[in-house]
């Protein structure tokens, strides 16, 4: 049979199961958590931790993604898995209920949910217009499925249980004690009295278990009225099992989509931007509005504003190498161009207004960790211990990011070392950034652009984040000197000239 | 329901307070006026003093409403006159607020704190409070009906004409039968509390719920959705139930018709009392709205029948003083006109009359104060300051007359003597002030200068005070200034300005202060000198 799977084109034998090294670099950690609590019953991490085989399939994500963002397809789609979640749930109950009656009417509660929420996918997915390769595969089996003759016995009967299920009203007299239970409905006298329909279930619906009065009413209901329950015990006789490996597979690995789209959906709401990335290797990479989406979560919430910038690699230019003030942006902005090949290549959308973006093998990044006890030799020795590995796979065409190499080496070593990493990636056709305080790195190496964070031309000592492309020159920072409080008469007019405008 | 004793188409909600209220407290001396309006000031002339229990809440609203400025004409004489009618309906005025608190006093017992907490439903013992609360809110409003229909006639005012009528419409006597229709079907729930039994003594009735429902069937054959068809509380002789089924139980239940069941176990009984819990919060939950209501009525009606009462209070000791009040009248922002004002806050502190001021001062937006030392300049500030404070939240004014423009931006800016001990930075922590003020500004601004910028030399502080308050009157703020930098009033009246009033304390020729203000040129010396030689003994 087809193997059908809306993540790979063919069945993989391995599943990932460790993050990648660049995650904490690109502080993609923090976002899948994010993204991972958009959907707290399926583990979504993993599937997260591997790129697409090859750029067919990052586009074969990518139309899928298209598709999934379109509401009518988001809506069934989620509607699936709500409904797919209480066949899970009644699962679950069944398995945790002691009476086997109970048990039974558990299954046929799971069995109802999932063939209900099986139809009605094929269903909707039948009348919408999906464009993806990978939604029409699955809709076409769908079509297929649901005309299949145990389908739709099971189905027919499970839907029979449930209808008799909501037919039956239980009326219940209770005075000094004492229960007496037929069947029948009733006006809701007291209700029309008080002008307001009631909405409570029973105090004992939150337990799957039945509880001590329910078992006592069903047991003496049942004595005189036995018809449905006889039916509840054969339906598990008759279809002891149910269910479907490639439905499960899609009901698990749609959930990459659906956590992504929520979580993108909450972010455009904030006002964050996101764009669908164009493949045009004929065109220059480059991107409009690009910021560090890990910062924007955590920025939104102590309501800061984040700095996006704008970059592109023109014809020949390979590497960017940044300088510029501390806690100016480089970093970020370092992170930001990580964050965006990593969901270009996850076929999903970019934090960014526009982007072209090439296609890249892979992702490498070194990141300089924390100083640590290492003291200077020992640090070097660190990172030239991680740094050899990237080099060594000579990983032709991967996007790389150096962020602050060799600090602790002495400043001429820092750059001679440092050019000869630009020289090894640029000459294995890589591309990449490089932050760095070693502003003559810029000038050795053919294709290599240089580009600074820069400070408020007013203002000194204030950062805009904002990353230019910019010789490194030594900028005065040098300070005005602001009458404290402001309170000269001219100075003083001018403010409450400028306040009044703001009085009604 | 509404009360709406304070605006006419809001209630309280203490948005838009002044900008800086602790200095206007401290600085204008209020913590007093909140001291006395706590108290009942029932004592007349000559008997004992007896220290009544203070109510710190009405202090403390008094202080809340006194800092939120009125911003129309028409807001301040809506509470005015509904001002009036409390003032003269001195048991209404009592009863309404004895009830409004001693209903509060009752939620607080029931766990309003609890209650009030989201998501916070310990069921049962939650329910047990909230069936109480009904109870409470369904008395108390009872008499509050029944107290507003006697005093109904001698309202003038718009404000409590609405009150009144507000609750015979939304708390009609049909409604309230309702009300405790629903409250008699619910006495089950409460059994055992004497306040709220049906039997009234009856020792050997116990309550029992007789409930007829309707249940649907939920997956795993739970009983799902409820509907109650009907409900009542009916009273049984209490006989106490047997733990097993008795002989004639059993033959009722083999010859029942219907399948029936008498519930003996524990477990069981447990189970029942959650479905009776369900079916209660049920009918609650009808009732929320109006529970919902009533909430926001009574904690309204508590701040703003305290509001009333604590004015109530500084009337009576004001009149046991034989404080001239009046009510003040609006008029525009560069008009200010008094006869007869006395600073209040000290005048009800020790009980006496102070010396009133004069004044008509016409199409001036500066105001310069200076004169002798001890002449009564700053405690004329004050009571400018007080009164203007009291005038914008509807309260009376210790003065004959008084009409003043609205300044909902009020900025007085006294010198801290806290602050004497650290000299060096006092000018700094001055000016910081000034800064925020001129940040805080807005339309009809006020601001009061009470010996500013005193922390410097005569020439710099001059400069600096011309410079600030000139680009202050420019953009169109109100300033009343107070001050010794004589060379700074003397180069303002210097230029002979019509928009300046300049005003002095009155020293007669022997030296002697009036602490009367009167029209005139600043005179070079503050006469500190007469003080001087006063204190020092002459060689």
């Amino acid at each position: 049979m087809e193997y059908i799977s809306v993540l790979d084109l063919e069945q993989l034998q391995e599943e990932a199961l460790y993050m990648p090294g660049f995650f904490t670099d690109l502080n993609l950690d923090q976002l899948m958590k994010l993204i991972q609590d958009q959907s707290s019953f399926y583990e979504i991490k993993n599937m997260f931790y591997r790129f697409p085989k090859d750029g067919v399939c990052e586009d074969y994500r990518r139309q899928i993604y298209e598709d999934v963002k379109t509401q009518p397809v988001y809506d069934c789609l989620e509607q699936f898995t709500a409904v797919m979640r209480q066949a899970w749930k009644s699962n679950g109950n069944q398995s945790s209920v002691e009476t086997q009656l109970q048990k039974n009417a558990w299954y046929a509660a799971g069995v109802y949910s999932y063939c209900r929420a099986v139809t009605d996918l094929q269903q909707a997915l039948a009348g919408l217009d999906v464009r993806s390769e990978g939604l029409q595969k699955f809709s076409a089996y769908l079509n297929s499925y649901v005309n299949q003759q145990d389908f739709l016995r099971q189905k027919e009967e499970a839907f029979r249980i449930r209808q008799a299920m909501d037919d039956l009203h239980l009326i219940l007299v209770i005075e000094n004690n004492k229960i007496t239970v037929t069947s029948g409905t009733l006006e809701g006298a007291y209700e029309t009295y008080l002008g307001e329909p009631s909405r409570y279930n029973s105090p004992f619906i939150a337990s799957m278990r039945m509880s001590d009065l329910e078992e006592e009413l069903f047991g003496i209901f049942q004595k005189k009225h036995p018809e449905l329950f006889d039916q509840i015990r054969k339906f598990a006789r008759d279809f002891p099992s149910y269910g479907d490996e490639t439905i499960y597979r899609f009901e698990k690995e749609i959930q990459y989509y659906l956590a992504f789209c929520r979580f993108q959906r909450k972010m455009e709401d904030q006002g964050f931007a996101f764009c669908v990335p164009e493949r045009d290797e004929g065109k220059d990479m480059e991107a409009k509005g690009l910021y560090d989406l890990a910062l924007a979560c955590s920025n939104y919430l102590r309501d800061k504003a984040v700095v996006s910038n704008d970059f592109v690699y023109g014809p020949g230019e390979t590497f960017f190498v940044v300088n510029g003030p501390n806690q100016g942006g480089k970093t970020t902005f370092a992170r930001s161009l990580g964050q965006l090949v990593f969901f270009t290549k996850m076929g999903l959308d970019v934090p960014a207004c526009r982007a072209n973006v090439h296609r890249f093998s892979t992702l490498l990044t070194h990141f300089s960790v924390e100083e640590s006890m290492e003291s200077g030799r020992g640090k070097l020795m660190e990172e030239l211990d991680r740094l050899a590995p990237m080099m060594e796979k000579k990983a032709r065409g991967a996007f790389v990011i150096i962020n602050e190499l060799f600090t602790t080496a002495a400043h001429y070593d820092g750059c001679v070392m440092g050019a000869r990493v630009l020289e090894h990636f640029t000459g294995n056709g890589c591309r990449g950034i490089y932050v760095t305080h070693l502003k003559e790195l810029g000038d050795v190496v053919e294709g290599v652009v240089t580009m600074t964070a820069m400070l408020d031309g007013t203002d000194a000592h204030r950062r805009t984040y904002k990353i230019l492309r910019n010789k490194a020159e030594d900028v005065g920072y040098a300070e005005d000197i602001v009458e404290k409080y402001q309170l000269t008469y001219d100075r003083l007019h001018e403010r409450l000239t400028e306040e009044q405008a703001g009085w009604q | 329901m509404k009360v709406r004793l304070l605006y006419e188409y809001k209630e309280w909600k203490g948005n838009r307070p002044y900008y800086d209220c602790s200095s206007i407290v401290n600085d204008l001396g209020l913590p007093t006026l909140f001291r006395v309006a706590s108290r009942d000031q029932e004592q007349r002339e000559g008997a004992v003093l007896t220290a009544a229990q203070a109510d710190e809440h009405l202090g403390k609203t008094l202080e809340k409403v006194m800092l939120v400025p009125l911003t129309t004409p028409e807001e301040i004489r809506y509470r005015q006159e509904i001002l009036k009618d409390f003032l003269a309906n001195e048991e209404f005025t009592k009863k309404l607020y004895d009830m409004a608190s001693d209903a509060m006093l009752r939620w607080d017992r029931l766990g309003k704190k609890q209650m009030d907490k989201p998501g916070a439903r310990e069921r049962g013992i939650q329910m047990v409070s909230q069936v109480k609360l009904f109870h409470l809110f369904v008395d108390v409003l009872t008499q509050i009906k029944t107290l507003c229909r006697a005093h109904m006639d001698s309202f003038h005012s718009e404000g409590l004409r609405q009150f009144a009528g507000g609750i015979e419409e939304d708390y009609s006597d049909e409604w309230e039968a309702k009300i405790r229709s629903v409250l008699d079907d619910l006495t089950f729930f409460c059994d055992g509390e004497e306040e709220y039994s049906l039997a009234g003594g009856g020792t050997n009735l116990v309550h029992q719920p007789r409930m007829v429902l309707e249940c649907q069937v939920a997956d795993g054959l739970k009983l799902g959705r409820l509907k109650v068809d009907q409900l009542e509380t009916v009273d049984k002789k209490f006989r106490k139930a047997k733990a097993k089924t008795t002989f004639s139980e059993k033959m009722m239940l083999t010859f029942a018709s219907e399948p029936t069941t008498i519930l003996k176990s524990p477990i069981l009984l447990e189970d029942l009392k959650k479905l009776e819990n369900q079916v209660v919060e049920y009918v609650m939950h009808c009732f929320q709205p109006f529970m919902s209501d009533c909430r926001e009525f009574f904690e309204q009606l508590h701040i703003q029948s305290a509001f009333y009462r604590a004015c109530y209070n500084l009337y009576v000791r004001s009149s046991n003083s034989g404080l001239q009040l009046c009510y003040p009248s609006v008029c525009d922002t560069d008009c200010l006109r008094f006869e007869n004002l006395t600073e209040y806050s000290m005048a009800t502190y020790r009980s006496f009359v102070p010396v009133g001021n004069d004044g008509d001062i016409r199409h001036k937006m500066l105001l310069i104060v200076t004169g002798a030392n001890q002449g009564g300049k700053s405690t004329f500030l004050r009571s400018l300051g007080i009164a203007q404070i009291m005038m914008q939240c509807g309260m009376f004014v210790s003065a004959k007359t008084f009409e003043s423009g609205i300044f909902p931006h009020f900025f007085p800016h006294f010198t801290r003597r806290e602050d004497s001990a650290m000299n060096s930075g006092r000018l700094d922590e001055e000016l910081g002030r000034i800064d925020d003020i001129i940040r805080h500004l807005g339309k009809d601004s006020i601001v009061l200068l009470n010996e500013s910028f005193a922390t410097t030399t005569e020439e710099e502080g001059s400069v600096i005070a011309y410079d600030i308050i000139r680009a202050l009157v420019e953009a169109g703020v109100k300033v009343l200034t107070v001050t010794h930098l004589l060379s700074f009033a003397r180069q303002v009246y210097g230029e002979d300005r019509s928009d300046v009033e300049f005003l002095s304390a009155q020293r007669l020729a022997d030296g002697r202060r009036t602490y009367k203000m009167v029209q005139g040129e600043p005179e070079l010396t503050s006469f500190g000198l007469d003080l001087y030689d006063k204190i020092i003994p002459s060689a």
